[in-house]
C-alpha cells in the first residue's frame, strides 16, 4: 500500500469515524411494529403447539378412557354368554380382601366350587363361571399371586385351586394360588377354551387415498397489496394418502384418528398482458408481454416477491427470467422480476385428525356422518417457476406457520368385501381455521374438497 | 466507552422504555455505518431497521464479554453485507471506465461536507463499496474480507485499489463542482 493510499484511508477514517447522522423518525416506529408482530407470532406459535398438544392429549385420553370401557363391556357381554345355570355359591358381602377359594374338580363333567364360609361376612350369590359351558367362551381376568394379571386362555397344568377375589364395584378377577397339599388329588388340569363365537369388529385399520381439489381463501393488508401485481391464484387437484385407525365407541359412534400426507399446489397464474392487469407498471417491448411480472422488494436481506399466499423469498433467480431494476412503476422506482411461467407454491402437510363418526344407516351398506378436527404440520415449502419437468426451483414462501388447524365434515359409505375387509368412499370438505401465513399481513386459509377412498380392515 | 449493562438488563426484564432508549443511544452511529454500506438512504434505513430488530432479538445472547457497541456494529455490518450479497444477484456491477489517476483529494476530503463523502462511497459499485468499508473503516485484513465476501484475497486487493481510484476521481470532480458553485453563489 502506497503512502498515498494510506493517507486517503486515514482521511476517510478521520472524517467518517464520528459520523453520527440522526436516522429518520419513522425507522424506530417500524422497528417497534416489527418487534410487536414478532411477539404476536411467537405467541401464536405457542398457542398452535399447545393446540396440537391438546388434540393429541384428547386422542390419548379418549383412547385410554374408551378402550378399558370397551374391554369391560366385552367382559360383561361374554360374562352374560357364560351365565351359569346352577353353579352358585353363597357368599358374604365381600370386603375388598375377601377371597373365595374354589376347588376345580377332576371330573370331566360338571365342575364344583366350594366355599370357605369362615372367610365370608355376609352371604351373597355369586355366579361362578366354572362350568363346562364356560369352556366355550370365558376368558377371565387372571391375577397370579405375584400380581401379574391379564386376559386370555387359561392353562393351569399344576393348579389345583382357583381363588376368586371379589372387590366391590370392580370386575371379577380370578386369582391363582398354589393349592394346599391336601387338595392335590382333587384337580388336574383346567383349560378354558377361547370362544369361537363371532365378535363384532371393535377396531378398524384403514388405508386411504385422498384425491382432492384444493384452493384457499385469502386476504392481505393494503400495504401488502400495494406490492402485489397479481391477485389471481388458482386451486389444484392433488392426491395424498395415509393410514387411519378407528375404534367403535358404541353401537353407532366411532372415533377415528390416523396420519395422512397431502400436498397442496397453489398456482400463481401469469398475467397474459400487462395492459389488462394491475401489473401494468411500465412499457415493455412486445417480446416481453407474456412475461409474468411482479415487484421485487428486499426483506431481511433477501429478494422477496408478494403473492396471495405470502412473500416468496427468492433463493435462485430462474433461467430465462429478467430482473429489471430501476423500473418506473405506479408507486415509484422499483425492481421487477419477469418470468416466462407461472409460479407454483408447493406445500406438503402431515395431517393428524381426530374424527367422530355417527352411523345413520345400518345394513349391508353402512352410511356414517363424520366431523372432526385436524392438526396440520407443514413439512414442505417450496416455490417453483413452471410446471412438470421444466420447473425450476425459485425459493420458499416465508412466514408459513409450521402448524395449523382445520375442521372437516363429510359422509362415509362403506361396503363389506368380506367379513373383515370393507371398501370405503367418503366425500369430505375441510377448511383451515387458522391462517397458514403468520406474518400478520396475509391471511391464507386453504380449503379442500375430495373423496377419500380406501380399504378398512376390522379386527 | 459507555456501559450498556443496565439498559440491556432493563430491556431483557421487559421495561417498555428501555429498547427506545437503547436505540436512541446507538442509532445515529449505526445509521452512519449503514449509510456507508448502502447505495442510498432508503437501503440504509432498511438495514438499520433489520439490524436493530436482530439486535433486540439476540439481546439475551450478549455475554458482556466485549464492547456492546462493537457487538451491535458487527450485526449492522453483517446485515448490510447480507443485503448486498442478495442484491448482487440482480444488480449487475457497473464496470466503470478506467479513470485517470487524480491528485488533490486531500483538500477535497478535508473540505467536503461529510454527507458528500458518504455519497461518493455510496456511488461505488457494491463490491468495491463493501471491500473499502471493511478494509478502511472496520480494519479487516484482505484475508478476512476474502472469507467474508467469498472472493480471493487478490480480488479484495484489486477491488480496494479500484475503489480508491474511483473515490479519488469522484472527489476531485465533486470538489471542483462545489468550489465552482460556491464561487458563483458568492
Amino acid at each position: 500500500m502506497s503512502l498515498q493510499d494510506k493517507h486517503l484511508d486515514d482521511l476517510f477514517r478521520e472524517r467518517l469515524g464520528n459520523f453520527t447522522p440522526e436516522p429518520p423518525a419513522g425507522v424506530w416506529n417500524r422497528i417497534q411494529e416489527k418487534l410487536d408482530r414478532k411477539r404476536v407470532v411467537r405467541r401464536m406459535v405457542f398457542y398452535r403447539w399447545a393446540g396440537a398438544a391438546a388434540v393429541l392429549l384428547l386422542a390419548i385420553i379418549s383412547g385410554v378412557l374408551v378402550i378399558p370401557d370397551k374391554m369391560g363391556n366385552l367382559n360383561q357381554a361374554e360374562g352374560r354368554k357364560t351365565q351359569l345355570p346352577a353353579q352358585t355359591i353363597q357368599q358374604d358381602t365381600p370386603t375388598p380382601e375377601t377371597a373365595i377359594p374354589i376347588n376345580v374338580a377332576d371330573s370331566p363333567g360338571r365342575k364344583t366350587a366350594t366355599e370357605k364360609g369362615s372367610r365370608l361376612k355376609e352371604r351373597q350369590q355369586v355366579d361362578l363361571p366354572v362350568q363346562e359351558k364356560v369352556r366355550e367362551s370365558w376368558r377371565p381376568v387372571l391375577t397370579a399371586e405375584n400380581g401379574q394379571h391379564g386376559r386370555g386362555d387359561l392353562t393351569l397344568p399344576e393348579q389345583k385351586e382357583i381363588t376368586l377375589v371379589m372387590i366391590p364395584g370392580q370386575k371379577l378377577m380370578v386369582a391363582m394360588a398354589t393349592p394346599p397339599d391336601h387338595h392335590k388329588e382333587q384337580g388336574k388340569v383346567w383349560k378354558p377354551v377361547v370362544s369361537k363365537e363371532k365378535k363384532e369388529m371393535e377396531w378398524e385399520l384403514g388405508l386411504r387415498l385422498t384425491p382432492a381439489y384444493a384452493s384457499q381463501s385469502t386476504g392481505y393488508s393494503a400495504a401488502y397489496a400495494l406490492n402485489l401485481s397479481n391477485t389471481a391464484s388458482s386451486g389444484q387437484t392433488g392426491v395424498g394418502g395415509g393410514i387411519s385407525v378407528g375404534m367403535k365407541a358404541s353401537k353407532r359412534w366411532r372415533v377415528e384418528s390416523g396420519l395422512y400426507y397431502s400436498r397442496s399446489d397453489v398456482s400463481q397464474r401469469r398475467t397474459s398482458s400487462f395492459a389488462s392487469s394491475n401489473a401494468d407498471y411500465f412499457a415493455m417491448a412486445s417480446a416481453d408481454k407474456n412475461f409474468y411480472s411482479n415487484r421485487i422488494t428486499m426483506e431481511n436481506g433477501m429478494l422477496a416477491l408478494n403473492t396471495p399466499a405470502g412473500k416468496i423469498h427468492i433463493d435462485q433467480v430462474p433461467q430465462q427470467s429478467k430482473l429489471v431494476s430501476g423500473a418506473e412503476t405506479a408507486i415509484g422506482m422499483n425492481t421487477i422480476l419477469l418470468t416466462p411461467d407461472d409460479f407454483l407454491q408447493v406445500f406438503d402437510f402431515l395431517e393428524l385428525p381426530l374424527t367422530a363418526r355417527y352411523q345413520i344407516l345400518d345394513g349391508k351398506m353402512v352410511l356414517e356422518l363424520q366431523s372432526g378436527l385436524s392438526a396440520n404440520f407443514v413439512v414442505g415449502n417450496q416455490v417453483f417457476v413452471g410446471e412438470g419437468s421444466d420447473r425450476q426451483y425459485l425459493g420458499r414462501t416465508s412466514n408459513i406457520a409450521p402448524l395449523g388447524f382445520s375442521g372437516m365434515a363429510g359422509l362415509g359409505f362403506s361396503y363389506p368385501l368380506s367379513k373383515k375387509i370393507a371398501i370405503t368412499l367418503e366425500p369430505r370438505a375441510s377448511y383451515w381455521f387458522s391462517s397458514m401465513n403468520n406474518s400478520g399481513e396475509v391471511t391464507f386459509k386453504p380449503w379442500k374438497i375430495g373423496v377419500v377412498s380406501g380399504l378398512t380392515f376390522g379386527f | 466507552m459507555e456501559d450498556f449493562r443496565d439498559i440491556i438488563d432493563a430491556c431483557l426484564s421487559g421495561d417498555h422504555r428501555a429498547p427506545g432508549e437503547l436505540y436512541r443511544k446507538l442509532a445515529p452511529k449505526m445509521y452512519g455505518v449503514c449509510l456507508r454500506y448502502a447505495k442510498d438512504t432508503h437501503e440504509a434505513e432498511d438495514n438499520l431497521q433489520e439490524g436493530f430488530i436482530t439486535v433486540f432479538s439476540k439481546l439475551k445472547d450478549f455475554r458482556h464479554e466485549g464492547s456492546f457497541e462493537g457487538w451491535v456494529r458487527r450485526i449492522i455490518v453483517n446485515v448490510s453485507l447480507d443485503s448486498c450479497r442478495k442484491k448482487q444477484q440482480l444488480l449487475y456491477v457497473d464496470e466503470m471506465k478506467k479513470l485517470e489517476s487524480a491528485t488533490g483529494e486531500d483538500e477535497a476530503i478535508a473540505h467536503l461536507p461529510v454527507e458528500d463523502l458518504v455519497k461518493v462511497i455510496q456511488e461505488l459499485p457494491p463490491r468495491y463499496r463493501m471491500v473499502f468499508n471493511l478494509y478502511v473503516m472496520e480494519g479487516y485484513s484482505h484475508s478476512e474480507i476474502s472469507r467474508e465476501l467469498g472472493i480471493s484475497e487478490g480480488a479484495s486487493k484489486s477491488d480496494l485499489s479500484r475503489a480508491r481510484e474511483i473515490l479519488r476521481n469522484k472527489l476531485k470532480v465533486h470538489y471542483s463542482d462545489v468550489r465552482h458553485n460556491r464561487r458563483y453563489s458568492l
